[in-house]
């Protein structure tokens, strides 16, 4: 009877000594201790019990519930054999890909919901190229971009222009611009002539 | 009656199920109703592709040595130096520790000369043509470079190539000119006349050697990183691929049923008399 008295007012000490340190150590509320779990151990003052004491398995408890956190560990090392069926499972390899169709534009191959890569590639260069040029100003230095309408020219373009309208007079249909289609036939009445030509 | 649904072939994967050409006989008056139409060429070309792969894959089943019978040397190559370690080095070449592929053994496969117009009197079928191919010191993981091979394994050259561009790992870009340069060397040097028409019989990246390097950790911990340089061979072969990745062709629904069909017959009632 003496000694379950004891070892309840022993046990009784202990949680208020254990609420105390967790409280001094902890980072609040159900973190972790700072310092670690054997160090808290040595830190308990020595009225809780000198020496190994009948009653110490609830502090091994409790070292054990403050060192949780490092449980996540492995007991065995891996062999080879497991370790490589898992890295080149079939669940890791590479899929071959089953949407594939050919660009109209350049031949190059592309996946059906993605545009062409290469013809991206070719637009992306020049965008640069033109952008280069457009924002070759210094706004720090208070210079601005012109507010003026901007035209784009490359070169040999009229040359371009020069033989596109020519290749078009030869074939006869086109005059000053203007596309003219000869009919075998006179003109009916009611199809009357137009001032300006159909756009 | 069987409903019989025949699945349509795909060119864009050779992973897909291909037609399937029973060799179960059926009754007459299964027969009747469904008459069989003659075979179209396409039909007989996968039939008689089918064919090859079922016969090669025989090749594949272990045999005891005491039944295994030897084909006689019916090809020509040149002599191959065993006193001379692979690499060139000095020393004497222990038979223990030359094993792997080098560069110079996988070249090797390409000198040899088989008689024109060989068939293979193991499967009766003619020899396929082959390009053996390697590239040298690329400075790739072995391990990575691994699933890249195993991509493009037994796939037609033409498709490898497609999927090869596409995809997003450095391996698969390397591989991609490997492989070009391969078929380049098929309509070249071998005089292969359709080099599109081969398919990718072995693609593999064996490690040639490791250069050390350092790098500097925390609290001045210095450890060692390992830069991997692999060879990669490559192997063409004429022909279609038998369209799988596994050493014997997976069982379709067909065969499945058939198989179902010999244990339903092959139950006994166990402890009769008689």
């Amino acid at each position: 009877q003496y000694s379950q008295m004891l070892r309840r007012a022993v046990s009784r000490l202990n949680a208020t000594l254990d609420d105390v340190i967790r409280q001094s150590l902890g980072g609040g509320m159900g973190a972790p201790p700072l310092a670690p779990a054997l160090a808290s151990v040595a830190a308990v003052p020595e009225g809780a019990g000198a020496g190994p004491s009948p009653l110490g398995s609830w502090r091994v408890t409790e070292m054990v519930e403050q060192m949780r956190t490092l449980w996540g560990v492995p007991k065995y090392r891996t062999s080879h054999p497991k370790k490589q069926t898992r890295k080149f499972a079939y669940t890791r390899l590479l899929t071959p890909f089953e949407d594939i169709t050919t660009c109209e534009q350049c031949g190059a191959k592309h996946e059906v919901h993605t545009i062409c890569g290469k013809c991206y590639d070719e637009v992306r260069v020049l965008t640069n190229m033109i952008k280069k040029k457009l924002l070759a100003y210094n706004p720090y230095k208070g210079e601005r971009p012109e507010a003026r309408p901007i035209e784009i020219r490359f070169t040999k373009d009229e040359i371009k222009a020069e033989q596109e309208r020519v290749e078009e007079e030869r074939k006869g249909e086109i005059k000053d611009g203007v596309r003219v289609i000869e009919m075998e036939r006179e003109r009916p009445t009611w199809f009357k002539r137009l001032e300006k030509p159909r756009p | 009656m069987l409903a019989r649904v025949v699945s349509p072939s795909t060119t864009r994967s050779l992973l897909t199920a291909t037609r399937r050409v029973s060799t179960v006989t059926m009754p007459s008056n299964e027969e009747e109703m469904m008459p069989r139409r003659p075979m179209g060429g396409r039909e007989k070309e996968e039939m008689e592709r089918a064919e090859e792969w079922r016969r090669r894959a025989c090749l594949r089943k272990p045999v005891l040595q005491r039944d295994l019978q030897v084909a006689p040397k019916v090809y020509y190559a040149p002599e191959w130096d065993l006193a001379k370690k692979a690499n060139d080095d000095e020393g004497w070449a222990n038979p223990l520790k030359g094993y792997g592929m080098t560069p110079e053994k996988w070249e090797h496969y390409n000198k040899v000369v088989w008689p024109p117009g060989y068939i293979v009197p193991e499967t009766g079928l003619p020899k396929n043509r082959e390009v053996f191919h390697c590239r040298q010191s690329i400075h790739y993981s072995p391990r990575r470079a691994w699933y890249a091979c195993q991509l493009v394994w037994r796939m037609n050259v033409d498709e490898a190539l497609v999927q090869l561009d596409l995809q997003q790992i450095k391996a698969s870009g390397i591989l991609a000119e490997v492989l070009r340069e391969a078929k380049k060397r098929a309509s070249d040097e071998f005089h292969i006349e359709f080099p599109s028409r081969m398919h990718v019989a072995e693609a593999f990246p064996v490690q040639s050697n490791i250069i050390k390097g350092a790098r500097r950790h925390a609290h001045e911990d210095w450890n060692e990183i390992r830069y991997r340089y692999i060879n990669l061979y490559v192997r063409l072969e004429e022909g279609e691929g038998p369209g799988n990745k596994s050493r014997e062709k997976p069982k379709d629904g067909w065969e499945k049923m058939e198989e179902y069909y010999k244990y339903l017959r092959a139950r006994q009632i166990k402890n009769s008399i008689g």
